[in-house]
């Protein structure tokens, strides 16, 4: 990667606060009410949890306090599993919030340098049109997706500690697992294939957006959400079919099916039921994405539509 | 010497509309070219065929390279100010500075810093916190930092103070003007720039009415104000433009000896700024020279 072409992806993150400042205030949102609904957890156990009339704060250091610990205490099996669907779903958690926060970034940027006529300044600089979209593409499916991944990792780790020390000294406090870092380390794994997968799954709707961007006079934000609104309800109305909304349920949606997520493996109940940590591991069927002949027709046609993103930056005329 | 543009038969056309209908230009280098023209002539549009900015049919050539598929390579040697509005305005100066150094092989960042520090502006202002003046300043730091072969002004001190468009031109002769360096320069305030240019090209309903080198402007170009018994005399000579001030007449030549008018009345050359308003007459008025005069 080239030097204009590193200046070009930190000239899109000054512009674009809020890729980095949403997020963290998110991450910092997600924490707090985590670790308040925690904070909430010794209290109503030690109280309300009795045994033989007996509230469990006062049992934990007797002789029954450890009868129970190992009652509740789990294999470390099951233990890993806890790990792995609380860190998954952080790390969902920051991936849904980053989605939206990309889809509003991916309108507004090529569309805000034409509407405060700053292109003319781009464009006075010896940059192609190419490096510039390309620029903004991978903002979207490279630079937000890896911060993504990594700022997840950081906010698991963060969080255990917190909720940790949170419940120190108290029943679950005992039974808390150690810090696992095979499962860490799993789930990061895990993540970046989702993330590599949702990437390319949805790259054609990025595609979309950036020519959008580029091409729309004015109320981006209308064209990118009116037609798959629009045409499903036309075409119920005047042909009474539904193709539009069957291929865009598959576009929207698909991703999850390839995966084929199995629900079954996040059952929760009791600890006997709770998953085993390869069913956790397992759910996700990664493989299955990258040998899906759609997702490579999706990829090439969002090819197509940042090609012609990038010929109707160059020919644009503003006048 | 190579041409640094070299036009031929550039036309273009909004929907219907012509533009550009067949501008032919030659601009060589280290010359000063005032391209000046009523509003909606076609100046801004030659402006940005010849920066790859909007396409077009004819024959162009900058710096020996095609604007239409060679922008990004022409742009190490062009350099470009528009008008003071381009400056993305959520940009910190410090950014604009580091930007332009991160992707402009040519430029030198020094050179900018040293340019800004003579200025009020300051490095971690943003550009929507400068006045239009500092905002033309910081343009101008930047561009002149950068050893460009063409300059393109296209109204560069419009909405600007006195003081402002003066310094501006200023800086533009003492620091950035040299024998290898070209400026195109577009505006209506004919009167600012005459007196720099060194060569003047008129644009009239997208076509070229005058394309001339300053110095040659008083050897074909007189206007005489004939004493009172000579009026009729001097129209028989076919001056192209005629107009009254304070009752007496004043009449453009285009071709004629000044000795040959001297005897009339008053002669003197034109300015830039007498040629211009008589040319760019509306139609119906005396039709300008043609171009075959030059």
């Amino acid at each position: 990667m080239n030097s204009t072409f590193l200046m070009l992806i930190r000239r899109e993150i000054w512009e674009h606060k809020s890729l980095w400042i949403a997020p963290l205030v998110w991450v910092g949102l997600i924490t707090i009410f985590f670790n308040w609904g925690m904070l909430q957890v010794p209290d109503s156990v030690n109280s309300s949890v009795s045994v033989d009339g007996q509230p469990v704060g006062e049992l934990i250091h007797s002789a029954r306090g450890e009868q129970m610990k190992d009652a509740l205490n789990m294999p470390d099996d099951r233990k890993e599993s806890v790990f792995a669907v609380s860190f998954l779903v952080i790390f969902g958690m920051i991936s849904v919030f980053m989605t939206i926060v990309v889809f509003f970034y991916l309108i507004d940027c090529l569309y805000t340098e034409r509407k405060d006529r700053s292109i003319l300044f781009w464009k006075s600089l010896p940059v192609s049109d190419a490096s510039v979209v390309l620029s903004k593409l991978a903002v979207a499916m490279a630079v937000v997706p890896i911060g993504v991944i990594l700022l997840s990792a950081v906010t698991q780790f963060v969080n255990y500690l917190t909720v940790s020390l949170i419940l120190h000294g108290t029943v679950i406090g005992e039974i808390f697992p150690d810090w696992n870092f095979s499962a860490w380390l799993r789930s990061q794994a895990i993540a970046l294939g989702m993330m590599l997968g949702g990437v390319l799954w949805y790259a054609p709707i990025a595609g979309y957006l950036l020519l959008l961007s580029s091409w729309a006079k004015n109320k981006v934000f209308l064209w990118a959400i009116l037609p798959p609104i629009a045409l499903p309800v036309l075409e119920k109305v005047f042909l009474g079919s539904d193709h539009v909304l069957d291929f865009l349920g598959q576009r929207f949606s698909g991703y999850i099916v390839l995966m084929k997520v199995d629900p079954n493996a996040f059952e929760a109940g009791n600890h006997e039921r709770l998953p085993a940590v390869s069913d956790v591991y397992n759910a996700f069927h990664l493989s299955n994405m990258f040998t899906s002949v759609e997702m490579w027709i999706g990829v090439a046609a969002a090819a197509a539509m940042v090609f012609v993103t990038i010929r109707i930056r160059r020919y644009r005329d503003e006048s | 010497m190579t041409a640094i543009i070299e036009a031929r038969g550039l036309t273009k056309s909004y929907g219907k509309s012509p533009v550009l209908r067949g501008i032919d230009l030659n601009v060589q280098p280290g010359r000063i070219v005032g391209l000046i023209g009523p509003n909606g002539a076609g100046k801004t549009t030659a402006i940005k065929a010849i920066l790859g900015l909007t396409a077009f049919d004819g024959e162009l050539k900058v710096l020996g390279k095609d604007p239409r598929t060679e922008r990004d390579q022409l742009m190490e040697e062009v350099c470009f100010i528009a008008d003071v509005a381009v400056l993305p305005r959520w940009m910190k100066v410090s950014q604009a500075v580091e930007f332009v150094a991160g992707v402009h092989p040519r430029f030198d960042r020094k050179r900018a810093e040293e340019f800004l520090a003579k200025t009020d502006i300051k490095l971690d202002s943003r550009v929507r916190q400068l006045s239009k003046g500092m905002v033309t300043q910081l343009h101008l730091a930047l561009i002149l930092a950068i050893d460009a072969r063409l300059l393109v002004l296209d109204e560069p001190t419009l909405g600007l103070d006195l003081l402002f468009r003066r310094s501006f031109y200023d800086n533009l002769l003492n620091d950035y003007f040299d024998k290898e360096r070209t400026i195109l320069v577009t505006t209506h305030q004919v009167e600012e720039i005459e007196n720099i240019l060194t060569d003047i090209v008129f644009i009239q309903h997208g076509k070229i009415a005058l394309d001339a080198q300053m110095e040659n402007l008083g050897e074909r170009f007189t206007q005489l104000v004939p004493t009172a018994g000579n009026v009729d005399a001097a129209r028989a000579l076919k001056p192209f433009y005629e107009r009254e001030v304070f009752g007496r007449v004043a009449m453009l030549y285009d071709g004629r000896k000044e000795s040959e008018l001297a005897a009339l009345g008053e002669t003197r050359t034109p300015s830039v700024t007498d040629l211009f308003v008589a040319m760019m007459q509306p139609a119906g008025a005396p039709a300008a020279p043609s171009k075959e005069a030059a």
